[in-house]
């Protein structure tokens, strides 16, 4: 208790020094803060992006399929689609099952005709499920309706199709014969993704059975209530499916989106790459203040050796010394850190579209414990880390040469 | 009692490829509440002996012990040890620590002895003894060189050493407080029986040791007792 009220004395002799010490810890903290949060809500908004714009939470399929079901999509089909969606929906936390049916086939104006991606969807369920999926002009798909479709922006574009206009989908049904259908252009869409809105195609799941020759379906797109719950949801669903003897294989979103998965692997490599600049600030910037304070006390430091004062001591009275600086320039760095994050949250940040997208959004800074409780340790260990070599040279010093100097 | 024996001490300094023999073949011996001044011109090496008795610099060859513990043979913890437990120092330069008040300053070895219990009823009496019950909150900055020189005296007696050794005290104070900090130092010396050792080239401060012991070129010139 003493050496801690000394050394809290001591920080403070030269307060204009100590003062520059703390504000580049504060500012170290806040760096890591502001940038942490930047990614955080990133990371956040582009996984809620990609969940909500096709991924959901998890997707059902039969057993093979993930692995063989691009070249035979009709070969890994889920039989009675509608039982396995009810027992489903009873596990506690999803909130709506949505079958798709993928397929492929041309799609043409009588002028233009061009290769397209279908989906076969529940335009009820789809709604709440494709969140971030826009209407650019005309209107979403509807119970209503079973030949209107809706387009890509990038595939409506390279047709020159437009809100009701007719025309002809060609593909091959399940059992390999040709099958076409006039439709009627209901909707633009666009998404996240610039990709799949240059060949998505929208239509409602009956309209893509009767196509298709079918009453089965490829995919059961489960979403939840948060998506915190994915991990405990797919346990439960696993655990039902063994039990019920069904056939089918789950796959999380996060296994699902390998864009995410590279964006997110970047960022925190560029993240790391500040953490480590950050911390050489914090540590050349308390290693002059501890070490300045050191040549400026020598006197002082022979003085309590020689009053009986050890060795170890001495290091545990300048590393403390670094240790406080290091607490109080990072709880003014978390405090300055949530004051910033969040009048920047509140101003918000203008962001342009993220690669292979066309709609543009707004950052925020977001306020994640994780991130404030490393740059606290972070401020910590670097000024005790940057205070050692300083405390370690004290301890050295010659008592009777060191009396030599004045106080 | 003997509190301090010192036999045949050698002290030499390297200074390049120079040696400088700063004590030679001492043999010092000092009984328990001795008042002793060690005289000497500048450079006759009366600050190492001081610092050899004090636990702070080690000798080239011979023998020391204090209060009856060899201290030759301890380890740097072990002799920190000895000096918070058993020696008491006054500086030259006063040597507070200015961060701290006057009471805190001399509250320091207690914390050292790590004594727990009545630690500012101490404080507070030995300041009373040394006349500055009445500035233990002030910093030493706020203080003159007696009231800084007494802080010290009562920082070396406050945790009831056996020795206090005082290496040049008034030095750096004009000649009446000089003699009114030996006073307080003599009159210390009676009323606890602590062993005070004191180094001066001051001959008015000198007479007014019970015993001075002279060196001259680090060999003893002279052992009186004046009273």
């Amino acid at each position: 208790m003493y050496n801690l009220r000394l050394a809290f004395k001591n920080i403070f002799r030269n307060r204009t020094r100590s003062l520059i010490t703390l504000g580049a810890i504060a500012f170290g903290c806040i760096s890591l803060i502001i940038a942490g949060g930047f990614m955080e809500d990133i990371f956040f908004k582009l996984r809620e992006s990609y969940i909500h714009s096709f991924l959901g939470h998890m997707q059902v399929y039969r057993k093979g399929f993930f692995e063989k079901g691009a070249a035979r999509p009709f070969d890994f089909m889920i039989s009675d689609p509608v039982a396995v969606e009810k027992r489903i929906l009873s596990v506690e936390h999803v909130r709506l099952v949505a079958p798709r049916l993928e397929f492929s086939g041309l799609l043409s104006t009588g002028d233009t005709t061009v290769s397209f991606i279908g989906q076969g969807i529940s335009p009820h369920e789809e709604k709440e499920l494709s969140n971030f999926l826009f209407i650019s002009s005309g209107e979403n798909l509807s119970g209503g309706d079973p030949y209107g479709i809706i387009l890509g922006k990038g595939l409506a574009r390279s047709i020159n199709a437009k809100p009701g206009d007719p025309l002809v989908i060609l593909t091959n049904t399940k059992g390999g014969a040709i099958n076409a259908l006039d439709v009627t252009v209901k909707g633009v869409f666009y998404t996240a993704s610039k990709a799949f809105d240059d060949r998505a195609v929208r239509l409602p799941i009956g309209t893509a059975q009767k196509l298709l020759h079918t009453d089965d379906v490829q995919t059961l797109v489960v979403l939840l209530d948060r998506t915190d719950n994915t991990g405990a949801v797919m346990k439960n669903l696993s655990a039902m499916f063994k039990k019920d003897g069904l056939d089918l294989e789950i796959k999380p979103w996060y296994e699902l989106a390998d864009f995410y998965n590279k964006t997110v692997a970047l960022y925190k490599r560029q993240f790391m790459v500040l953490k480590i600049i950050i911390a050489i600030v914090v540590v050349l910037s308390v290693f002059n203040t501890m070490n300045m304070s050191v040549l400026e006390r020598v006197g002082e430091v022979g003085t309590i050796m020689a009053l009986g004062t050890k060795k170890r001591t001495v290091v545990a009275l300048f590393i403390t010394e670094g240790l406080i600086l290091g607490a109080i320039g990072g709880i003014i760095g978390l405090a300055g850190g949530y004051l910033l994050a969040s009048v920047i949250s509140y101003v918000g940040i203008p962001m342009p579209p993220p690669p292979g997208s066309t709609a543009s959004w707004t950052a925020q800074v977001k306020v994640v414990p994780g991130v404030f409780l490393y740059a606290f340790v972070l401020a910590i260990a670097t000024s005790a880390v940057s205070s050692f070599y300083p405390a370690f040279k004290a301890s050295r010093l010659e008592i009777a040469e060191a009396l030599r100097h004045n106080i | 009692m003997k509190i301090v024996y010192v036999g045949k001490v050698t002290k030499e300094f390297h200074l390049g490829s120079t040696v400088v023999n700063a004590l030679r073949d001492i043999d010092l011996t000092v009984e328990s509440g001795e008042f002793m001044a060690i005289a000497g011109p500048s450079g006759s090496g009366k600050s190492t002996l001081l610092n050899i008795i004090g636990c702070i610099e080690r000798p080239t060859s011979g023998e020391v012990r204090i209060d009856g513990v060899d201290v030759l043979n301890l380890s740097s913890n072990e002799l920190a040890q000895v000096r918070a437990a058993r020696i008491g120092f006054i500086f030259q330069t006063f040597n507070l620590l200015p961060v701290l008040s006057v009471a805190e300053n001399v509250e320091y070895p207690l914390h050292l002895k790590r004594e727990r219990d009545g630690k500012a009823g101490k404080v507070a009496s030995i300041l009373k003894e040394v006349g500055l019950e009445r500035f233990s909150r002030h910093k030493p900055a706020e203080l003159s060189g007696g009231q800084r020189q007494r802080v010290a005296i009562a920082r070396a007696l406050v945790g009831s050493p056996s020795i206090i050794l005082a290496d040049e005290p008034t030095a750096n104070l004009d000649h009446n407080t000089g003699t009114e900090i030996l006073n307080l130092m003599k009159g210390l010396n009676k009323k606890f029986g602590t062993t005070f050792i004191f180094s001066t080239h001051d001959q008015k401060i000198m007479a007014l040791a019970d015993r001075v012991v002279e060196l001259r070129d680090g060999m003893t010139a002279g052992d009186r007792c004046t009273t």
